[in-house]
């Protein structure tokens, strides 16, 4: 106002204008008055105050027809995919971890032996055999994926581990074990977080190079 | 953008980190949190739907594999992925107008019909939807129309209801910048609209 609460010039009101401001929405009684007393005055500032409130009126409809845009949902599946990727690239956990999974897997069998004999079933903790007749798909992220991967594990087929090798060959064998199924999302397969501290019985198809190929959830 | 970091809600640079290891949860978060405005912002930047699904889609890619690069002291994650969104935005546009523009589908963009929208509003006239719906295609092109640094800022000001200070940190700029950028995108906008016909002017020029 420039200390001078009477008047307003062309400038200062074109300034509130563009800003949005209306005289209503002035700083005080003082201001409202120098507004109003200038547009009452002023065609060319009334006319640009109008100016100013039609186009703040479209740009708010064209706002409100976008609000609700956001990206399809494939990209964020994209990317999520993306990121799992991510992980294995980075961290190489067949080669940080394969001595590590090595060594828990070689536990967990001793595990699974302790509990088998305890609950009297007639499992062998450690069985050697010829690779499984049939692999299914590699595992997605997904819900679905998980769905998938556990409805064909339950029909008696094994799912690959990423980077897991379809033909294992002769040298390939089974090892029986429970563990959580954690363990199994560590693996790179898909599992749901709710039930991640689940104990499961699964088979391991361990490659000729002591490393994981496949998983085989049993019921 | 942005909440206050909690157990619950930890800083956005430790989701990255996280997410560029490989932590899906963490990206799901980061990108939930600012997928919406960068699409809208990569639309109207190009007009194009594909083009902003496919900016959102690279410009996430670039922040997960450049996390590195990502200097906290300098800013936020958003401000960082809106840099990277407005290179692609540069790039796509300096190859030319959309390719599939909104009006040459016969459609609006999914969830934008003036009918959609008229309809929590209450029931209008056929011929109220087609005058909204034009009225609506005509400032959406005119904002195409305008330079790229005024229509970044009518974008995020105007169409994303941002204020100066949240603007001009996600287009690294100062507040004044921002602010002149806005008026002067508004005085081409009001004169590209023909809202100022028939009345006397007091132009603010280019």
């Amino acid at each position: 106002m420039n200390g001078n609460e009477e008047a307003m010039s062309c400038e200062e009101l074109q300034k509130l204008a563009l800003n949005g401001k209306q005289p209503g929405g002035a700083a005080s009684d003082a201001e409202h008055a120098a507004w109003e007393a200038h547009l009452a005055q002023c065609a060319d500032c009334a006319a640009y105050q109008d100016t100013q409130m039609e186009l703040r009126a479209r740009l708010r409809e064209l706002a409100a027809e976008t609000s609700a845009e956001q990206p399809p949902w494939r990209v964020e599946a994209i990317l999520r995919r993306e990121v799992a990727a991510l992980g294995p690239r980075k961290d190489s956990p067949w080669n940080r971890r394969g001595l590590a999974f090595a060594v828990f897997a070689a536990a967990a069998v001793l595990v699974a032996a302790v509990v088998l004999r305890q609950s009297s079933q007639h499992i062998a903790p450690v069985a050697v055999v010829q690779p499984p007749p049939s692999f299914a798909t590699p595992p997605d992220i997904s819900d679905a994926a998980e769905a998938e991967a556990e409805n064909a594990t339950a029909a008696g087929d094994f799912v690959l581990l990423p980077g897991g090798i379809p033909d294992a060959g002769d040298d390939s064998a089974i090892l029986r074990v429970r563990l959580q199924r954690s363990e199994l999302a560590s693996m790179g397969l898909p599992v749901n977080e709710a039930a991640s501290a689940e104990w499961v019985m699964v088979d391991l198809l361990v490659g000729p190079d002591g490393q994981p190929q496949a998983v085989r959830l049993l019921r | 953008m942005g909440t206050m970091p909690t157990a619950q809600n930890p800083p956005e640079d430790d989701l990255l980190r996280r997410a560029a290891r490989g932590e899906e949860a963490a990206f799901v978060r980061i990108y939930r949190a600012h997928q919406a405005t960068l699409y809208r912002f990569a639309l109207r930047m190009t007009g194009s739907a594909w083009n902003a699904e496919e900016i959102v889609q690279e410009s996430f890619m670039a922040l997960l594999h450049n996390a590195e690069r990502y200097d906290a002291s300098r800013g936020e994650v958003g401000a960082f992925l809106f840099g990277i969104a407005r290179n692609f935005v540069r790039k796509r546009n300096a190859r030319g107008p959309a390719e599939l523009p909104f009006e040459d589908d016969g459609e609006l963009p999914h969830g934008t019909s003036a009918a959609a929208n008229a309809g929590a509003r209450g029931p209008a006239s056929p011929a109220d939807l087609a005058e909204q719906t034009q009225r609506v295609e005509q400032v959406r092109r005119a904002v195409l129309e305008l330079p790229e640094e005024f229509r970044e800022a009518v974008a995020l000001c105007d169409l994303e209801e941002m204020s100066y200070e949240e603007a001009a940190k996600l287009l690294d700029c100062p507040i004044g910048t921002i602010r002149s950028r806005l008026h002067r995108g508004r005085a081409l906008l009001a004169a590209q609209l023909e809202i100022l016909r028939d009345r006397p002017r007091k132009a603010v020029s280019r």
